[in-house]
């Protein structure tokens, strides 16, 4: 489950934890088998192209709604040249 | 003899720091900053080989910045330090994060409620830096023309004898998601479903100098009302399947008196088959449906017969297919290709008869022949194939190869085997094109 953030104000928001943001970010790759660490860029799981990179996003998107929050894909940081750090630190900031 | 060993010896000395740069310790920013209880808390997420030192909080050193007032600012010493480091055999869930926390009174009198947060590392070998980062503006730059959601492209043409042309070529659209539109939501369920509105206009792409009079005439209209979404398969075979509805949409032309209302639907699967060959194939299956709405007598200056032009009932099947090479080392992630090639295929099946306009040699009543693009109504496949090759020999420069066969809708005009070569050249001011704060 995602975890509850608490600020001075006393508010309370969901969040994902990084853990669960890179379980999600592997997940949702064509070859997750290959996922060898953070600094992996997601070209050697098979992000490619357009396509791969739109049904990422997409996969993401749909993992990150049901764990009850949701997140716009246009704040998704994929693509070939993209490491699965960055993508999952994009998807933890941007999860709400 | 010398200088071709001096230029090997740059080479592989330039290949070798980029490799290593990209191999050294970094950190890359603040993911997540929280009070729990009585601490601050921080996750760090960093680059490369971490070493043991992270685990030191005496390296650390945390900054808050409040968000109002004087802005005041504190740094502070963290009292905790913790990896979670990556590791293919022990913590294979590793993240290689570092949480750095530090008591929260010690942060007095700072108003930490909406404060912004810094952090350095320290260890005697690394002095490292890291922030949470800005949040993204409303618009980013666009690669090209196919992946602006917004574009404008405006020229201007003028010269003695003739009045001021204006070329103007606009796209623009805006898609929602269809989980936040009332009747939608419960007839579209994806969670990755859109729905928007797109227009394409095009004005005198073809009008040339002189003219008396200046014209701001529409050649080319396209508007449709489109709903879309990808429905993910996660790691198997296929991998996704993009798919598309397209209730209502409008083809219309000036340059030829031909214009189509055209709904429709299609599905693509993404299919990346092996792990390490950079290669994908997605084959499409769809159908394209509408009504003509005129039925001129003459087309590029021929008579043509259009009365039995009415319904469009059309199948659409084909594929297209991407092969990658990247560079070694990325290190722009927006130019990751070196060389690339692409090819689709898409075959239009008719079930009604459509015009197929094909270049003939016709000879005319006083016996004369020309070519002509002729017009007939028929009901055969229409078939069209592309190939890009593109090779980005630097990040400015690259050559692209293109081949074309077949025909497009609504004229279906027979492109004949055309080959094109292209140098590309492509850069953008860094200091105009950073406005800061945009």
């Amino acid at each position: 489950m995602p975890s509850d953030q608490n600020t001075e104000g006393g508010a309370t928001a969901k969040r994902l934890t990084v853990r669960e943001a890179q379980l999600i970010v592997v997940a949702a790759t064509p070859h997750s088998e290959k996922f060898d660490g953070p600094d992996q860029l997601l070209k050697e799981l098979g992000i490619l192209g357009d396509a791969e990179v739109t049904a990422h996003k997409a996969g993401i998107k749909i993992a990150v709604k049901a764990k009850g929050l949701d997140i716009d894909e246009n704040d998704i940081q994929s693509g070939p040249g993209v490491d699965v750090a960055d993508c999952r630190d994009s998807v933890v900031i941007n999860a709400k | 003899m010398q200088s071709r060993f001096l230029t090997c010896l740059f080479f592989l000395l330039a290949t070798a720091t980029a490799f290593c740069q990209s191999k050294e310790f970094s950190l890359r920013r603040i993911v997540t900053a929280s009070i729990e209880g009585d601490k601050v808390v921080l996750e760090v997420s960093t680059k490369g080989p971490v070493p043991s030192t992270v685990n030191d909080p005496k390296n650390w050193k945390i900054q808050a910045t409040e968000s109002g007032g004087d802005k005041r600012s504190l740094t502070i010493h963290s009292d905790e330090a913790s990896c979670d480091c990556y590791d293919r055999t022990t913590n294979p869930g590793g993240t290689n994060v570092v949480t750095v926390k530090a008591p929260k009174d010690k942060f007095q009198p700072l108003t930490l409620d909406g404060a912004s947060w810094n952090v350095e590392f320290s260890d005697g070998k690394y002095l490292l830096t890291a922030s949470q980062p800005e949040s993204s503006a409303g618009l980013k730059a666009a690669k090209g023309r196919d992946d602006a959601d917004l574009y404008g492209a405006f020229s201007f043409l003028t010269g003695v004898g003739t009045s001021p042309i204006y070329t103007i070529d606009v796209k623009g659209g805006y898609s929602w998601e269809t989980g936040k539109i009332p009747v939608l939501k419960s007839i579209i369920t994806s969670p990755t479903g859109r729905t928007g509105f797109f227009v394409d206009v095009q004005t005198n792409t073809d009008t040339k100098a002189p003219v008396d009079r200046t014209e701001v005439d529409p050649d080319s209209i396209r508007a449709f009302w489109k709903i879309f979404g990808v429905t993910g398969f996660g790691a198997h075979k296929p991998y996704s399947l993009a798919w598309e509805i397209q209730p209502a949409g409008g083809e219309f032309s000036r340059s030829n008196p031909s214009s189509n209302f055209i709904g429709g639907g299609k599905g693509q699967l993404v299919i990346v088959p092996f792990s390490n060959i950079p290669f994908d194939f997605n084959p499409l299956l769809g159908t394209e449906l509408g009504t003509n709405l005129n039925k001129p007598s003459t087309l590029f200056d021929q008579p043509v017969n259009l009365s039995n032009y009415d319904a469009i009932v059309r199948l659409l099947a084909g594929a297209d297919s991407n092969f990658y090479i990247f560079r070694k080392p990325i290190s722009d992630p927006d130019d990751p290709y070196r060389f690339s090639f692409s090819a689709s295929y898409i075959a239009r099946v008719p079930f009604a008869p459509e015009p197929f306009t094909r270049s003939e040699i016709v000879t005319d009543s006083t016996g004369k022949s020309s070519r002509q693009k002729v017009v007939q109504m028929r009901g055969n496949t229409r078939h069209y194939v592309t190939t890009t090759f593109n090779w980005n020999a630097t990040k400015l420069l690259g050559l692209q190869l293109g081949y074309k066969y077949g025909s497009l809708p609504p004229l279906f005009e027979l492109v004949d085997h055309q080959v094109t070569i292209g140098f590309v050249f492509k850069a953008k001011f860094t200091k105009w094109h950073s406005v800061p704060g945009a």
